[in-house]
């Protein structure tokens, strides 16, 4: 058996000096915290795809979708207006994973990679050699992601692990490849629901497929009735709770402390809950409508309001196994030396007429996400009402580990875990999917928030082609009027905002 | 056993055939890959597109040679005297409709994630059982209608000039993809 002492086992023994040292200095952490803190403390974060803020009962919800949820937060600090920095999957976790906005890291696309320059500087690699570090993401696109980072990671599981049915290629056949084994494989020769790169064999495995899921289907009838979860854009059909297990063994078999990224893929579209999950929100309720927008493309108030329904189904569902997941780490004991990170990549849109998140409008359901992180040994609640965005998560977990927050980062340490409040602080959310990643920005929407002020920019939309938007979050939680240009904070936002979009254009004119 | 052997066919006879399966193969994946380049550019370097280039070929080749598997056994099931006999011509034009079809599938790809497992299991063996009968009818109009036999064969003859245009372009991809898995990125 090897018994040496390697520089990594050194860098990891210096680093869990350093966080158990930083964990006294934190406000809001109590005695119990810093006694359970001689241990040394995991990094675990869960991230559930496509989770809105606004769905959970932790945040007010009117229907109960989150009991588990709550019950985790009465030992944890719960951040109540935190913000995705993109719209969907690629650019927001490589905001979480990089500290840096989309507009710098320049993942707008869906298979978008983070830009060279950028991609050195990422959560891994700046606690890599403090940690065993392993990740699994459910969704392919923060799974490619990942890849970036494949050198810092001790176990990287396939996307495709801990599935009921289908394969991914790139996962199983080009490990050494995968970045661009999926690019042409997954996404061009083998893509789903449209004309292939590969003439022949694709309907051949397209047959299979959709054998092997007719197969799960029938299987499966009695616990989903509308079909099983999928992970998007692949023919990978996945049970929640068979999912989780996994999860649950293999960090029961990590080398502690460890550091860990689980990116499970509800309650991202299909919404497909759980048999015991379906009807329990026939309530009859549904929030009031709100006028459609110039850029929606126009989802029925009825459709809205049955989808917003089977997604709060599938809320329910994931806040179920998350229970599962917190009751199997309290269990071992892993809460009582583990830092648990809860939150979401981006929210979920169900008004205006818009459904889903593929969307350039920006309204706060879509970008507003939960963010819920339990200390080693909490346990007492502590809320944290100011602005804060997932840029933040990174500078957070360096301040924790002692580790200097470097000046690249464009996030800071959040409030209550290292960081001050600053009402005076801005962030930006950027949705620029339909731009080349390496040139100026032509269409896009901008999002500038500041305390409860927001100022929207819609840049290059038909007939909505630079248009701006202001509203008070504070007089008008759910953004209906639209304040601009007359109240003055909306000239000084809009002044800054263009500032800093030539200032993110000037290398690529 | 006999009757088995002599139902194989010549190096020469199928090279025509795979020359058509090449041809629908690489085109059909050349077309596409060129209307994602724009968009691949987007976001990634040239070098980098030529690294999904190299699997695309590749795999087209890897694809056509599966196909003209399917072909060979395929022919293995008729008497020599209906398929060996007039191979090339047989062979290449089976190898056209899968094609043809395959092109026409691709178009409405969509319609698969619809059919229910019966169906599955169903459609792909009606399938085979129609192309036994155009293999069948064919073997008939060849024998009845000689100038069609030699309109084909020419055909296929000529075909064969994509063979040697593809085949280094797939075998050169190949290359690229097993370095690129053996010696990492």
């Amino acid at each position: 058996m090897p018994t040496s002492f390697t520089r990594r086992d050194f860098l990891k023994l210096s680093a869990s000096l350093a966080f158990t040292g930083a964990l006294g200095r934190l406000p809001g952490v109590s005695s119990a915290l810093k006694a359970g803190a001689s241990a040394k403390p995991n990094v675990i974060i869960v991230l559930f795809d496509a989770l809105s803020a606004f769905n959970l009962s932790l945040y007010g919800y009117r229907r109960r979708t989150s009991p588990n949820l709550e019950r985790f937060a009465e030992r944890a600090v719960v951040f109540h207006n935190h913000h995705s920095a993109g719209n969907f999957t690629t650019p927001s976790t490589a905001s979480l994973f990089t500290s840096t906005y989309p507009w710098t890291h320049r993942a707008y696309n869906l298979s978008s990679l983070i830009s060279p320059q950028v991609a050195p500087h990422n959560l891994f690699a700046m606690l890599d050699g403090t940690r065993y570090q392993a990740a699994f993401a459910q969704n392919t696109f923060a799974d490619m992601l990942l890849y970036q980072f494949q050198r810092h990671l001790d176990r990287h599981e396939a996307v495709d692990r801990f599935a009921l049915a289908g394969r991914t290629f790139y996962d199983n056949l080009f490990q050494r490849d995968a970045i661009y084994g999926m690019k042409s494989m997954d996404q061009f020769l083998f893509k789903r629901e449209e004309a292939h790169g590969s003439l022949f064999l694709s309907i051949v495995n397209d047959l299979a497929t959709q054998a092997g899921y007719r197969a799960q289907s029938a299987r499966l009838k009695a616990s989903y009735p509308s079909g099983p979860p999928r992970l998007a854009n692949t023919d990978v059909y996945f049970d929640l709770p068979r999912v989780m297990d996994g999860v649950m063994g293999l960090l029961d078999e990590l080398p502690q402390p460890f550091f860990t990224y689980f990116h499970f893929m509800p309650p991202h579209m299909p919404y497909v809950p759980r048999r015991e999950f379906i009807g329990m929100f026939d309530d009859g309720w549904n929030p009031p409508e709100i006028k459609r927008h110039r850029l929606a493309p126009g989802v029925t108030q009825e459709r809205l309001n049955k989808l917003r329904t089977t997604y709060d189904e599938f809320v329910a569902d994931l806040d179920d196994q998350f229970g599962r997941l917190i009751d199997h780490l309290d269990q071992r004991g892993l809460l009582e030396d583990s830092y648990v990170i809860f939150t979401s990549d981006h929210g979920e849109l169900f008004e205006r007429g818009v459904s889903g998140h593929s969307t350039p409008v920006m309204f706060e359901p879509l970008i507003r996400i939960p963010l819920v992180v339990h200390t080693p040994g909490q346990r007492e609640r502590v809320d944290v009402r100011s602005l804060t965005s997932n840029v933040d998560v990174l500078p957070t977990l360096l301040k924790i580990a002692g580790v200097a927050v470097p000046s690249w980062a464009e996030g800071r340490a959040l409030p209550g875990l290292g960081g001050e409040e600053d009402p005076s602080r801005n962030i930006y959310v950027v949705e620029a999917k339909a731009n080349p990643a390496f040139s100026k920005l032509r269409k896009a929407t901008l999002v500038l928030m500041r305390g409860p002020h927001k100022l929207v920019r819609y840049l290059g939309y038909k007939h909505y082609s630079n248009n701006y938007e202001y509203y008070n979050l504070e007089t008008d939680p759910s953004e209906q009027q639209n304040l601009y240009p007359d109240h003055t904070m909306a000239k000084e936002l809009q002044a800054e905002l263009d500032e800093k979009l030539e200032q993110v254009d000037r290398p690529y004119l | 056993m006999k009757s088995f052997y002599s139902r194989i066919p010549s190096r020469q006879q199928i090279l025509p055939v795979f020359a058509v399966l090449i041809f629908f193969g690489f085109s059909w994946a050349l077309y596409r890959m060129f209307w994602y380049i724009p968009s691949w550019l987007e976001y990634l370097s040239v070098w980098k597109v030529l690294a999904i280039a190299a699997y695309v070929l590749g795999f087209a080749l890897l694809e056509s040679l599966v196909m003209l598997g399917f072909v060979f056994c395929f022919s293995l099931l008729f008497p020599a005297r209906v398929f060996k006999d007039n191979y090339a011509a047989l062979g290449s034009s089976l190898a056209a409709l899968l094609g043809i079809g395959a092109v026409l599938i691709q178009r409405q790809i969509n319609l698969v994630y619809r059919l229910e497992l019966w169906q599955v299991a169903v459609y792909p063996l009606a399938g085979l059982i129609a192309l036994a009968l155009f293999v069948l009818l064919l073997a008939w109009v060849f024998k009845r209608f000689p100038l069609t036999l030699r309109i084909v064969n020419a055909l296929a003859e000529r075909m064969t000039v994509f063979a040697y245009l593809y085949v280094p372009l797939g075998a050169m991809g190949m290359f690229v993809v097993i370095s690129r898995n053996l010696l990492g990125q």
